[in-house]
């Protein structure tokens, strides 16, 4: 008997602690790149002024870092107390890259933070910049892993189930490794990591203009940053696109629910930018759509159709049906292992199983499924439409405005013109929210488009709970949200404090606020 | 090392130790005493002998 209060408290505690854990690492994962640019700059130019950024984005990193890391252990936690059956399912394989991640990219990230942090004055300038790229590789193979790791349960290739064990089991490694829904994932999420990194230097290198402080300083980071994050911003827009023809291929269901398209449509379908959605009725009342764009985003051909949700709920319907048959197959090979003829059913079968599973959120015994019931399973298959459509619209819209900005701003800082466009710097001020809120409904939209499943087409979530006690959730779903908030809060005020003081917290005398025994060099 | 780095230092420092303490805490309040042992037979049952049910609660 799995209460369904305790599937639905065990996926809002890692939604909560996910959401929280992406607040910090996207910053992270971009902000390093930034650092290695304005480092390596110094290097060749030996302008100490390149230093100077270097040092002082590296002193709001390390506080990003700091109070970031270890954030997402608690989604570790999780998986052995509330998703115990998950990780016997899919441990084989899921926690391979885990295990990598930490022992490689972490450890090599960690030690190299260590370094650059405390080796300023202990490493020659180019042993230094080596820390700060190797410093990036770590970061970024850290997200390599880990999306391989969430990669496989969107579309679970290189693996088999094995009744005798009951659990899923590597057959492929690399298969596992080259996913093409996590390179696609891994590439498009840096991206959006490296868009974070860059308007966090933009948002307060504009400030700084604003207020006409640390002027030259500012200058060059808001330089530094507009041209990175004008690349980024690209990079994210044309890598979201290959991640969505990679989510229509592998995930159906989810790609119709973004695209609230109901019914199958004439290739190339098109693209509906925004619509009146009736769940109820399962159409839409109204929609502005533009021809061709979405056969041509999700299939890259002009005869390929896209099916919608009614189509596939009338295919997954079969596989219910063909569903209940491994069912019972598999529970004939539990009770006699040699049961050839039960073999042999569920191999055929066997790529269904999940399917059948599905019913078990209803019914004991699937056989006693009734057509209602498996309707009602059938409808389980396909996410609610609404808060997909519109979250994946609010992504997309942001991303596009993002890109917007950054060309402004970098159309403005080749021409020199930044400090005569007061409301282009205010505009990058008040842009700062905008990859966060971008980066949180990219994963909402991946994580509940997933729903019913925790492993894509393979094991239900309802079936993925551990057996505890719900007072026990709900004890430690508020223990997790004090923590991650406080964790939030001293961030927050780090970050405003040593970013009010600008870089004359590094006490070089050289800015404002400080003694001045050496001004900038004005060339770069 | 000036003294606005060295105070940063010191927060992140002690930042860093209370979070330890915090997440030994919920690992000792909330993690420890709560082994799911899964083994294939109790895979086996939950995935085939279970129905989701609205009821509150559950014993271990």
């Amino acid at each position: 008997m799995i209460p369904v209060q305790l599937v639905d408290l065990s996926r809002l505690q890692f939604a909560v602690t996910a959401l929280y854990h992406f607040l910090f690492v996207p910053l992270t994962i971009g902000m390093v790149w930034l650092l290695v640019i304005m480092e390596s700059v110094y290097v060749m130019t030996g302008n100490v002024v390149w230093k100077d950024m270097t040092r002082f984005w590296g002193k709001l990193f390390g506080i990003n870092f700091a109070l970031g890391v270890t954030t997402g252990i608690t989604l570790e936690f999780q998986f052995g107390t509330n998703w115990a059956y998950y990780s016997h399912y899919v441990g084989d394989i899921f926690g391979a890259p885990l295990a990598i991640e930490g022992m490689m990219a972490f450890f090599l990230e960690s030690t190299m933070v260590g370094l650059f942090f405390f080796g300023w004055e202990r490493l020659s300038k180019t042993q230094h910049v080596m820390v700060t790229i190797l410093m990036a590789i770590g970061a970024n193979l850290s997200a390599l892993w880990i999306l391989i790791a969430n990669g496989w349960m969107q579309n679970p290739v290189g693996a088999e189930f094995n009744y005798q064990t009951m659990r899923m089991e590597m057959v492929n490694f690399w298969t596992i490794v080259f996913n093409p829904d996590a390179q696609a994932k891994f590439v498009h999420t840096v991206s959006a990591g490296y868009v974070t990194g860059a308007m966090f230097v933009l948002s307060i290198s504009s400030w700084y203009l604003l207020k006409k402080r640390d002027v030259e300083f500012a200058k060059r980071s808001f330089r530094v940053a507009a041209a990175f994050g004008l690349a980024s911003a690209l990079s994210v827009i044309v890598l979201g696109d290959e991640s969505g023809y990679t989510v229509g291929e592998s995930q159906q269901t989810k790609l119709a629910a973004m695209e609230a398209m109901w019914e199958t449509k004439p290739a190339p379908a098109g693209l509906t930018m925004m619509a009146s959605i009736n769940e109820a009725a399962q159409k839409n009342d109204w929609e502005i759509e533009i021809p061709w764009v979405m056969g041509l985003i999700g299939t890259r051909s002009l005869t390929k159709e896209i099916p919608g949700i009614h189509e596939i709920k009338a295919k997954n319907r079969e596989r219910i049906v063909r569903g209940i048959v491994a069912v019972n197959a598999l529970e004939a090979l539990r009770a006699n292992r040699d049961d050839r003829m039960a073999k042999e059913v569920f191999e055929r079968h066997k790529a269904d199983l999940g399917f059948g599973l599905l019913l078990k959120k209803y019914v004991a015994d699937v056989n006693q499924a009734t057509p209602g019931i498996i309707e009602r399973a059938v409808n389980d298959t396909v996410p609610r439409v609404t808060p997909m459509f519109w979250s994946f619209r609010i992504m997309v819209g942001l991303g596009f405005a993002m890109l917007a900005l950054f060309a402004l701003a970098f159309w403005n800082t080749i021409k020199s013109a930044n400090m005569q466009k007061p409301w282009l710097l205010r505009l990058a001020l008040w842009m700062l929210p905008a990859p966060w809120i971008a980066c949180e409904l990219g994963w909402f939209v991946a994580e509940y488009g997933r729903q019913p499943w925790t492993i894509y087409g393979v094991l239900p979530t309802h079936l993925s709970v551990s057996t505890q006690s719900v007072n026990s959730l709900y004890g430690s779903l508020a223990g997790f949200i004090v923590f991650y908030t406080v964790l939030l809060v001293v961030e927050m005020f780090l970050m405003v404090k040593f970013a009010r003081m600008g870089p004359g917290s590094l006490g070089t005398g050289r800015y404002q606020s400080e003694p001045a025994p050496h001004s900038i060099p004005a060339h770069t | 090392m000036i003294r606005h780095e060295k105070t940063l230092t010191k927060k992140l420092a002690i930042v860093l130790v209370l979070k330890f303490a915090v997440l030994l805490a919920l690992w000792l309040g909330f993690v420890r005493d709560q082994r799911v042992i899964v083994d294939a037979d109790r895979v086996a049952a939950q995935l085939l002998q279970s129905v989701a049910t609205p009821t509150k609660g559950l014993k271990p």
